[in-house]
């Protein structure tokens, strides 16, 4: 190579060195473009800021929560609501909590009592109000919603399990559909006919039925409540409970018509209803948006009777959601005014006729428009009907600990056959001791709290 | 070709053969990905796995609709009658096929498919029978599952959050790592040794540890619901495990380099940036690769320090399309691919300075 062509090589890698130092002081530039540009406050100056903090589960729910934000601020101009989308709130909440930096109000599901004092009471604002009352409600939310005796958010959504199942393949094993009044055994006896091993290779292909991991708490109250009225004596540890357990881990090792529920975790349970591998399912309202996708026909019935000793009973897990305001919200009244308009009858119809929630208000619920909506289910009753006998599934304070105690127990007693789990007597014995446990120490706690509250 | 040389191509052919095996299992799960992204909602978990987006069409007058199969009328040709059966029950969808039922497998012919149309708008259609030479099946993949799945997360906004993070993070992070090392590495000073452990100890501190206190430190700075916690502690040189690779590649470096700069009068910083950085070039590819992968995919900063939708980064939209009870297998699998292509890009593109740095720092690859 000669001296020319060394040096015209030379300057190109220079020019292009040059180049990529430019390429990257642009990117550089850009990119802190971006970062300012994107760091603007939502704080709106000379307007009631008021931070809302929403799950971002799916979009659908994205987009009730956006749709509440922008609706509010088009009603009150003088209201700016910063919307706070989270995919997990309870988490979210904990640190903002730590940094003092709590939104004023925020969406709550299952297990809110975790945070149930750093919830505002909403008693005394409820009063003055006469829509916000117990009967507006459907039975069991408003008690739902209690926290040391003070009402802590507003209902949205009252959610019951049911039991979804796949039509298509009903006609196709000629097995009639689930009626209002059937039993266990008509449950079992179907699911055998709806369990196929299409190949013969032993593995099941289709199942008959899924119980969800998180109903075993109101099967294995089935035969009434966990306590007393008054949460001071465990009622767990009796024969219909035990009966209970012995027929649901039939359902898995003797009957083989569930999944276990190693197989029922990996491989997600809607996804399995959803293709067509399980023909009856038990999941809640949250399952309706996600359901209307798939093209098989489908409806929902409620769960049905369990029949011991000439009695008949029946329970199922609730679901609530609710509007909960922070109790050191600088804006209480601003606050309440927004929660109240978001659990208020227009929003709840909006969302219930969307297909966002199982609405939690007896006026929307039972509405011909909500109940013959021209789409699936077409049994839309057995949401309504479900929740007399609906157990809340998080039904104390410390319910959290209820389930990390209870776990175990439930373990023991789910192992196959060969594993020699406990018995269902001896299961029923255990979970009833470890309720027990807990309320006592409750109530040692919460006593002197109680007493000094009662005083004048 | 003696026999040594024969055994050696069989020698080959073997290992080649494992190789290839163990990089199919491995890649099994980035097929399922793509197959998943392409098919239907509910379709991801029909019996068994199938790798094909398989689409069914109802031919009519030169109509075609796409309908789902339900079930079929099948003729037992050893009984002689005809009976209905479920979908699930045929082998396949030859005309001729086996069916399997509770009682027994015999082998049959479909006569009639059971089939309803494909329409989300009329959840209320009802099924209806088809001859049997009247469905088609065909590879129908949903490119849309895809443009559906980027709008739905609100892709580009969420993109351009995540590319000027990881820019602006994987930029200071060399630099600044780099910087750190190069002091430990090249200048004697009282307390190096014991001040090097305390960096490193911070590497065993879990970060659930320090979430809290790093918050109030932000929230003080009011820089919550903005980008800057997620790549500005990049730029002071904070991450110890960086600091330790680049110090230990230094450290392989003769110190003649840097006598002979300073003899040609350079400064110390002049030495860093002009002789040691550019000789770096494999350890910065490994510390930017794992700082682009560490940043591009990071959940945890985003959800505690975003609040606003359009702040948010990729990682954290993706959960957009998992509850905690439900998962759109379809849109998850869709946009998964969408967002680790940069990754699998970026490892390629430095995969040759990556292992060199992995092995001139010590490190294992």
């Amino acid at each position: 190579m000669d001296r020319e062509s060394t040096t015209t090589t030379q300057a190109l890698l220079d020019a292009l060195r040059w180049l990529g130092y430019g390429a990257l002081a642009l990117a550089f530039a850009l990119s802190l473009y971006w970062v300012w540009r994107t760091s603007g406050s939502h704080v709106e100056k000379g307007k009631v800021n008021i931070d809302f903090l929403w799950p971002t589960y799916t979009p659908q729910k994205v987009r009730y929560g956006e749709h509440l934000a922008e609706q509010y601020m088009k009603e009150n101009p003088n209201v700016q609501v910063n919307l706070i989308l989270t995919s997990d709130p309870y988490k979210k909440l904990q640190i903002m909590i730590a940094g003092r930096t709590t939104p004023d109000v925020m969406w709550m599901g299952i297990g809110w009592q975790q945070f149930g004092d750093a919830l505002m009471p909403l008693d005394d604002l409820a009063a003055g109000d006469p829509d916000i009352r117990r009967e507006t409600y459907l039975p069991g939310l408003w008690d739902a919603e209690l926290w040391q005796g003070s009402l802590r958010g507003l209902p949205s959504s009252g959610q019951v399990g049911v039991l979804y199942y796949n039509k298509d393949l009903f006609d196709q094993a000629g097995v009639p559909y689930p009626s209002a009044d059937w039993t266990w055994d008509d449950m079992v006896r179907t699911a055998k006919a709806l369990t196929r091993d299409f190949d013969g290779d032993g593995v099941i292909d289709q199942y008959g039925l899924q119980l969800e991991q998180v109903y075993r708490y109101p099967f294995v109250v089935y035969a009434g409540q966990f306590a007393d009225s008054e949460w001071r004596t465990a009622r767990i540890d009796n024969p219909v409970v035990s009966a209970m357990l012995e027929h649901y881990r039939d359902l898995i090792y003797k009957d083989r018509v569930m999944p276990t529920p190693t197989a029922s975790a990996e491989l997600g349970m809607l996804p399995m209803f959803e293709a067509g591998r399980v023909a009856m399912h038990a999941a809640s309202g949250y399952a309706l948006e996600s359901f209307r996708k798939v093209q098989f026909d489908w409806d929902v019935a409620m769960f049905p009777w369990f029949e011991f000793n000439g009695q008949r009973y029946r329970a199922t897990g609730l679901w609530q959601e609710e509007f909960c305001i922070l109790w050191n919200t600088d804006i209480p009244e601003e606050a309440w005014k927004f929660a109240r308009w978001c659990a208020g009858k227009d929003m709840i119809r909006w969302a219930a006729l969307d297909g966002h929630i199982v609405p939690g208000r007896v006026d929307v619920a039972t509405s011909p428009e909500y109940l013959a909506p021209g789409k699936r289910p077409a049994n839309m009753r057995a949401f309504i009907d479900s929740q007399s006998f609906a157990v809340p599934m998080t039904p104390h304070a410390w319910h959290v600990r209820i389930a990390a105690e209870f776990d175990p127990i439930w373990q023991d007693f789910m192992q196959s056959p060969e594993s020699n789990p406990i018995s269902a007597a001896e299961a029923a014995k255990r979970f009833n001791t470890a309720l027990q446990r807990i309320l006592d120490e409750y109530h040692a706690e919460n006593e002197p709290l109680d007493a000094a509250e009662a005083r004048p | 070709m003696n026999r040594h040389q024969v055994l050696g191509i069989f020698e080959r052919i073997a290992i080649h053969g494992v190789l290839v095996a163990a990089a199919l299992v491995m890649l099994t799960p980035l097929v399922w990905m793509i197959s998943t992204s392409l098919k239907a909602s509910g379709h991801s978990l029909s019996r068994g796995i199938e790798w094909l987006p398989w689409e069914d069409i109802y031919v009519s007058d030169a109509l075609k609709t796409p309908v789902i199969v339900l079930g079929a009328r099948v003729r037992n040709e050893e009984a002689g009658n005809t009976i209905e059966v479920g979908i699930a029950s045929l082998r396949d969808r030859r005309r001729r096929t086996e069916v399997s039922l509770p009682e027994g497998r015999f082998s049959g012919e479909v006569l009639e498919y059971r089939v309803r149309n494909v329409s989300e708008a009329d959840q209320t259609a009802e099924a209806f029978w088809i001859p049997c030479d009247q469905l088609e099946r065909r590879i129908g993949p949903r490119w849309s599952n895809y443009s559906e799945a980027l709008v739905k997360m609100r892709f580009f906004s969420l993109l351009a959050n995540t590319v000027a993070i990881t820019f602006l993070g994987t930029l200071g992070t060399v630099l600044s790592c780099s910087l750190v090392a190069y002091g430990f590495a090249r200048f004697r000073f009282p307390g190096r040794e014991t001040l090097f452990m305390v960096l490193l100890s911070s590497m065993m501190l879990p970060p659930v540890v320090t979430m809290i206190p790093v918050y109030l430190i932000f929230r003080d700075l009011h820089w919550i619901d903005t980008l800057l916690p997620l790549f500005a502690p990049a730029w002071l040189g904070t991450n110890a495990f960086n600091v330790f690779l680049f110090r230990q590649f230094y450290m392989t470096l003769p110190f003649d380099l840097d006598d002979a700069a300073r003899i040609d009068g350079c400064s110390s910083f002049r030495i860093y940036w002009s002789i040691l950085l550019p000789l770096s070039k494999p350890v910065m590819a490994t510390v930017g690769i794992f700082s682009f992968t560490g940043l591009w995919l990071d959940f945890m900063g985003p959800l505690i320090y975003l609040n606003s939708i359009e702040k948010f980064t990729l990682s954290l939209g993706l959960y957009i399309f998992k509850g905690p009870y439900t998962v759109q297998w379809d849109y998850l699998m869709a946009a998964t691919l969408v967002v680790s292509l940069p990754c699998i890009v970026i490892f390629f593109l430095g995969q040759r300075f990556f292992i060199q740095g992995t092995v001139l720092s010590g490190l294992k690859a």
